[in-house]
């Protein structure tokens, strides 16, 4: 195995155009913080792209950063912090977790259905295409319709159409203060209901979550609502909720818990964690199967993580049709006979596979940039 | 500003397709006398007209599958068409192509208040969405000008915009799901009611492609809460400079108002007189700024605000302090483009972004334009997002005029690319701004875009002659080695 090192852009041309000349494929990684997404790559030598730092340009009256995908995301908040910015997708901050791999494993915080996730954030790029070929897409500005948006279609594509070697965001004020509200919930049906009805109200919250007991903060079973903005707004904000949903009792919680829970962090003594996207109304449905050790719920219930069940497939088979055409379960932690045995991602429905095949021979003909990490 | 030549062998099926096409839907949906297809002659970019091969509104999806099959089997091109607002000539018709109609598939199919969202055929307008959840207090936030004719299929192939895409997005971010038509006449389903489907993101992908990758049938959109309340202020300045800084000034100190205008002399001037909102005439530039949220929130950021403007050296300050004074100070601004007409007999609407910091000599430079083409030019922007939309006017009966304000027109984007802007942020590429596309992009950009086209719709049937300014064909973008600068095809059509 062959480790390439880029420390440019003609770095990362002279890798692929090798990777294209031997016919062997690269696996491209940076701070590996999140090498357990996806699927294994199959690639026969490595490209390093963490070398590829620094932000380039960073403009907080405009709303855009741009830098070096290998930019550690914690060098990228504090900058931002300095004047009083943040990214509002929330990506993880493992040490040594960059910008590039957050955007391209399509990270989503428990902002994501108030604020967006990386993709609402992925404004324009530079990168090398499996053709081994420098191009641009996308812009620096904060409203563009030019072209495709090819943004998206990175956003999340694991590196399997191009390397991309400048990347610009979008970047939002940072919220003044941040206030999380916890309350026990006596069933999981009428607390999701809870959650739906907090969710439709004008309290412009920016977080849901329901807990059992074995992880809430106050070791009940509970639900934790965020709100977010100046002290004015929250104050009146919570005032309202409080007034209006008065037979909920509500505590404030003193410690931040997002990035932990809106990252499946809360599971992290489990072997297997499924993330599992569907509608909120469709939680309470499905959580009723699980013993209650086993799961907790963001997004109103619109996201679930899961640790499976003791079967064979801890849980993927059963799942995944009973999800089918509502939404999807992904594996994000495993082992890799797990991993191997039930595939990472719910299938793709025949004629998207045969879709996302053609656009990815489009970029990538030869098959050469980070082969098998999607699953394909 | 040309189209790609006929094909004779298309024209010539011409009464085979349309009696074929009878066969398939029935007579009362395919429109094939000229009379009865002049309504669909034009978009919005009415500068341009095209009588298509023929024309077709069918009344289900299974039809708009056989339809698209047909044609890919003939190999005739299809124009797909929502309500025909496109300001870009997105859905200018072709000589040798079918004009394929969605107005027709116009139910809302479901509102979902539990997931927050509706499923809606893609000829239902913009604005009757959220006419049908408004009364529980929920709406669509993108609202693109033209929303209450503009259909949301429309929407989705052109990524529309607002006065509120600054806090709310464009309609790239208020979508789940989009039910898609292929070339082939294949149906395939990209997202849904769940966040974030497996696989590349061909939500995204879909979203602002301009009809060029497949025809909308289905779009599942985001609702959202109605704010508790709104209120706008009135800010103006001497000077469109200080007008930026306030704008800068704004959004650097954490606040992201819901809309954030600013209108020049010309356009206060044309749409005071037009329908009289009150507006200062004695200013450089007029801001209109917008918050909403609970009421404490509102009336605490419009303080923030009014400190700000006096700090930029406002000369004209008023925050509105009941809903009807609201909806005057916005009366203007939404009536500019009409405006208009009382200063020019036509005008040319453009739509660059720029980085707002470069406003002022952006403004400036539009200027010296009007002057060198001898047009003049009247400015409403989307300050807040930098989106420009300077409005050239001129008189369409005169032909030289036509040609001087296209290419004065051209002359502002190329200064958009040129401050790090963009062509166009909210209209589209259409025909309109097909042919500047490589004063922003290279070839080699180019081709990357178009192969994904060559992944939809390898044999280019489906709206050719749109977004990109040279035709190239899948086989040729398909060779690994592709030397810069040099053309592999001499011949190859370009316009």
């Amino acid at each position: 195995m062959t480790v390439f090192v880029a420390h440019s852009r003609e770095d990362v041309a002279d890798a692929v155009q090798s990777a294209l000349a031997s016919d062997r494929a690269l696996d491209v990684f940076a701070g590996q913080t999140r090498s357990g997404l996806g699927s294994p790559s199959i690639a026969s030598d490595r490209l390093d792209v963490s070398g590829l730092v620094g932000v380039i340009d960073y403009q907080p009256g405009e709303l855009i950063l741009t830098a070096r995908p290998g930019t550690l995301i914690t060098a990228i908040e504090d900058m931002l912090m300095q004047q009083g910015q943040m990214l509002a997708f929330e990506p993880a901050i493992d040490p040594g977790a960059s910008l590039g791999g957050a955007v391209m494993v399509g990270c989503a915080g428990s902002r994501r259905p108030f604020a967006g996730a990386a993709r609402d954030h992925f404004l324009g790029f530079e990168a090398v295409s499996g053709r081994g070929e420098v191009f641009r897409a996308g812009g620096k500005v904060v409203k563009n319709v030019t072209g495709y948006d090819l943004p998206k279609l990175f956003a999340g594509s694991f590196g399997t159409l191009g390397i991309v070697h400048e990347m610009t965001i979008k970047v939002m004020p940072r919220l003044e203060i941040i206030e999380t509200l916890i309350a026990p919930v006596t069933d999981w049906d009428s607390g999701f209901a809870s959650l739906r009805r907090i969710m439709r109200g004008d309290y412009e919250v920016s977080g849901l979550a329901l807990a059992p007991s074995a992880f809430a903060p106050n070791g009940r079973d509970a639900m934790l609502i965020r709100l977010e903005g100046t002290p004015k707004s929250v104050a009146a904000r919570k005032a309202n909720l409080l007034a209006r949903e008065s037979q909920i009792q509500f505590d404030v919680l003193d410690d931040d818990p997002w990035l932990a829970l809106g990252s499946g962090r809360w599971l992290d003594h489990a072997p297997n964690l499924w993330r599992i996207s569907i509608p909120a109304d469709r939680a309470a449905g499905i959580v009723a199967q699980w013993s209650a050790d086993s799961w907790y719920a963001d997004w109103a219930g619109g996201r679930l993580f899961w640790i499976g069940d003791g079967s064979a497939d801890a849980g993927a088979g059963q799942l995944r049709a009973r999800i089918r055409g509502l939404g999807h379960a992904t594996l994000i932690r495993g082992d890799s006979a797990l991993r191997q045995r039930v595939g990472i991602f719910q299938p793709l429905e025949p004629s998207l596979a045969a879709l996302s095949r053609k656009i990815k021979s489009q970029f990538d003909p030869k098959g050469i940039l980070n082969p098998g990490r999607m699953g394909e | 500003m040309e189209m790609p030549a006929a094909e004779t062998a298309i024209l010539d099926q011409r009464s085979a397709l349309i009696t074929e096409l009878i066969g398939l839907l029935g007579a009362e949906y395919v429109i094939s006398t000229s009379a009865q297809m002049a309504p669909f002659d034009m978009d919005a970019l009415t500068a341009y007209r095209q009588q298509p091969l023929a024309v077709v509104l069918p009344g289900s999806v299974a039809q708009v599958q056989s339809v698209l099959a047909l044609c890919h089997r003939r190999g005739i091109k299809v124009v797909p068409r929502g309500a025909g607002t496109s300001l870009s000539g997105g859905a200018l018709p072709l000589a040798d192509g079918l004009l394929l109609g969605l107005t027709r598939l116009s139910n809302i199919k479901e509102i979902d208040f539990e997931n927050m969202c509706a499923v809606v055929e893609p000829g239902v307008t913009n604005l009757a969405i959220t006419k049908a959840v408004e009364a529980q207090g929920f709406y669509y936030a993108p609202d693109p000008s033209s929303q209450i004719a503009c259909t949301i299929g429309g929407n989705v192939a052109e990524n529309s915009g607002g006065v509120h895409c600054l806090k709310y997005g464009l309609t790239t971010n208020n979508l789940l799901g989009v039910k898609l038509v292929l070339m082939t006449g294949e149906l395939v389903e990209l997202g849904g009611k769940a966040f974030d489907a497996p696989g590349y993101d061909l939500l995204g992908l879909v979203t602002g492609s301009e009809g060029l990758l497949g025809v909308v049938v289905e779009v599942t959109v985001r609702l959202k809460r109605k704010p508790e309340t709104a209120r706008a202020l009135l800010i103006g300045f001497d000077d469109v400079a200080k007008a930026g800084g306030c704008v800068g000034r704004i959004i650097a100190q954490g606040i992201i108002p819901a809309g954030l205008e600013m209108m020049d002399r010309l356009a206060i001037h044309a749409s005071e007189a037009f329908c009289h909102p009150g507006y200062p005439m004695d200013c450089e530039a007029l801001l209109i700024a917008e918050l909403d949220g609970p009421a404490a929130e509102v009336d605490d950021l419009v303080g923030r605000v009014e400190a700000i403007a006096n700090q930029s050296g406002a000369t004209f300050l008023k925050s509105s302090t009941d809903e009807a004074q609201r909806l005057r100070f916005w009366a203007g601004r939404k009536a500019a483009f009409p405006a208009m007409g009382s200063l020019a007999p036509d005008y040319l609407c453009m739509d660059g972004t720029i980085p707002r910091g470069r406003l002022p000599e952006v403004i400036q430079g539009i200027a010296a334009l009007s002057k060198r083409f001898g047009l003049g030019v009247a400015n409403v922007f989307h300050a807040g997002d930098g989106n420009l939309h300077p409005l050239i006017l001129f008189d369409a009966s005169n032909d030289d005029q036509l040609a001087r304000a296209e290419e004065f027109g051209a002359e502002i984007l190329r200064l958009c690319v040129s401050v790090g802007g963009v062509l166009t942020g909210e209209h589209g590429v259409g025909v309109e701004k097909r042919d500047l596309m490589g004063e922003m992009f290279s070839d080699i950009d180019l081709a990357h875009q178009e192969r994904v086209k060559c992944a939809f719709d390898p044999e280019g049937r489906l709206n050719p002659g749109k977004v990109f300014p040279i035709l190239h064909r899948c086989a040729e973008l398909g060779r690994l080695h592709v030397h810069k600068g040099q053309l592999p095809h001499p011949d190859l059509p370009r316009f």
